[in-house]
């Protein structure tokens, strides 16, 4: 009876789930503060069909609707400000160079060499520029500009994509994540499950805090330790050896 | 600290009517918050086989200390980039309202394990393809803390099943999510 039990658990299962996430480079720098914020350039986006505050107002929410949710992660993405800066003529690269210091600067232009064709609605990037962490998206302002046609949620949903890899994001082939290529016509509401894993994997919740500390800006985290955190430097488990002891020792008595 | 532990040592081992379980049953993560289908659709339910033990520690005739350790298999389906496994720490007390009912409470670890395959992927990327970085061959593991609900029934006093639901992050809105496991256990006394 037992067996047969177990044995239908674990070997009965119908499983559908893609694990692809990938990233832009093979250990991409990350964020040194627990929160980042997100700027917007001075830019005039006339292009797109919205202005540049009712852009700003869409990546706060798209923040709080799509990378903002992820139980298992740290980081902690915030609606920053408005700042004296021009993209124009800057491709994404040289537009994170402009950003401050852990931050994301989002911009419009009609620079980028993949905006003529004006199916590529936006672009994003991080890097390491003087020493610190700067990420960057840039939308298509261009004539050609499809940006103009999209709804209120594709555009939530892009800039959530564009945010994806100005957090060190490449592309998933799980159709149904937010990292997939192309948002195509299908629906993104939510982040897929490797959407999810990308993001812990990158700011995994530090083993003192355990996932309560929140995310602290004041709070700066070394990333080249954190991946490299035991699981015995936790205070939680500590409580557990005793038991595992007279667990143990048990039948010697 | 160390005192604490050799305190709570002392206790357990003297404990006469300690016994323990062993099990297995499916785990299922994140409900609703993930999308699966080009739709719009969220996860309610997904296959992961989890394993289990835990110990009772009886300390009244209603309560008992329960704490556990389960593991979790996270499996996908094809070609990835990473796998996942979780560990679970359970830290909860039983209350029994009858003799094949208990209620479970408590608090919990989920430690969510990703290992990264290395290598490259070639994706499409805008109107053309580029090649992306699989993350690389180590582990990386995020600690969270849960709160435990759950119920026991036991069909015979070796024969139980539980239904145990694990808030991650419950203490923010934004973040808060609902794991849960059913699953079968037979205790050895
Ligand atoms: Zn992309």
């Amino acid at each position: 009876m037992k067996r047969q039990i177990i044995f239908f658990f674990l070997f009965s299962f119908v499983n559908q789930k893609i694990f692809s996430f990938t990233l832009l480079s093979p250990n991409p720098p990350r964020y040194t503060t627990g929160e980042v914020y997100v700027d917007f350039t001075n830019d005039s986006c006339s292009q797109t069909g919205f202005s540049p505050q009712y852009l700003f107002n869409l990546m706060e929410e798209s923040i709080n609707q799509f990378w903002n949710k992820v139980s298992s992660a740290r980081l902690l993405l915030l609606k920053g400000d408005f700042v004296d800066v021009s993209s124009a003529g800057l491709d994404p690269s040289s537009l994170a160079a402009e950003a401050r210091g852990n931050r994301i600067l989002v911009g419009c232009n009609d620079a980028v060499a993949a905006f003529a064709s004006g199916g590529v609605v936006a672009v994003g990037t991080m890097g390491q520029f003087d020493g610190e962490t700067k990420g960057s998206i840039i939308i298509n302002d261009h004539a050609n500009s499809e940006f103009s046609t999209l709804s209120d949620d594709k555009i939530r949903a892009l800039l959530a994509h564009e945010l994806g890899h100005a957090l060190g994001l490449g592309h998933s082939e799980n159709v149904s994540a937010l990292m997939y290529y192309s948002l195509g016509s299908k629906i993104q509401e939510k982040m897929s499950q490797d959407d999810y894993d990308a993001l812990t994997y990158l700011y995994p919740h530090n083993p003192r805090l355990m996932g309560l500390g929140g995310s602290c800006g004041t709070i700066s985290f070394d990333h080249s330790k954190e991946g490299e955190a035991k699981w015995y430097q936790s205070y939680f488990l500590l409580a557990l050896l005793p038991l595992l002891m007279a667990l143990l020792l048990r039948p010697l008595f | 600290m160390k005192q604490t532990l050799i305190f709570c040592f002392l206790i357990l081992f003297f404990q006469k009517s300690v016994f323990s379980f062993v099990g297995a049953g499916i785990y299922v993560p994140s409900v609703g918050s993930w999308q699966i289908d080009q739709a719009g659709g969220s996860n309610a339910f997904q296959f992961n086989s989890y394993l289990f033990t835990h110990h009772h520690f009886p300390l009244s005739a209603e309560h008992a200390f329960r704490p556990g350790l389960g593991y979790v298999f996270n499996r996908n389906t094809y070609n990835t980039s990473y796998t996942k496994n979780s560990i679970l720490l359970r830290y909860e007390m039983s209350y029994f309202f009858d003799e094949n009912l208990a209620f479970l409470y408590g608090l919990g670890n989920i430690i969510t394990e990703i290992r990264g395959k290395g290598g490259l992927q070639r994706l499409q990327n805008g109107n053309s393809y580029s090649y992306f970085y699989n993350p690389a061959v180590d582990t990386v593991r995020s600690y969270n803390t849960t709160l435990n609900l759950g119920v026991e029934y036991f069909f015979v006093e070796t024969l139980a099943a539980e239904l145990s639901l694990y808030i991650l992050e419950f203490l923010s809105k934004e973040r808060r999510a609902f794991s849960y496991s059913l699953s079968v256990h037979y205790n050895f006394r």
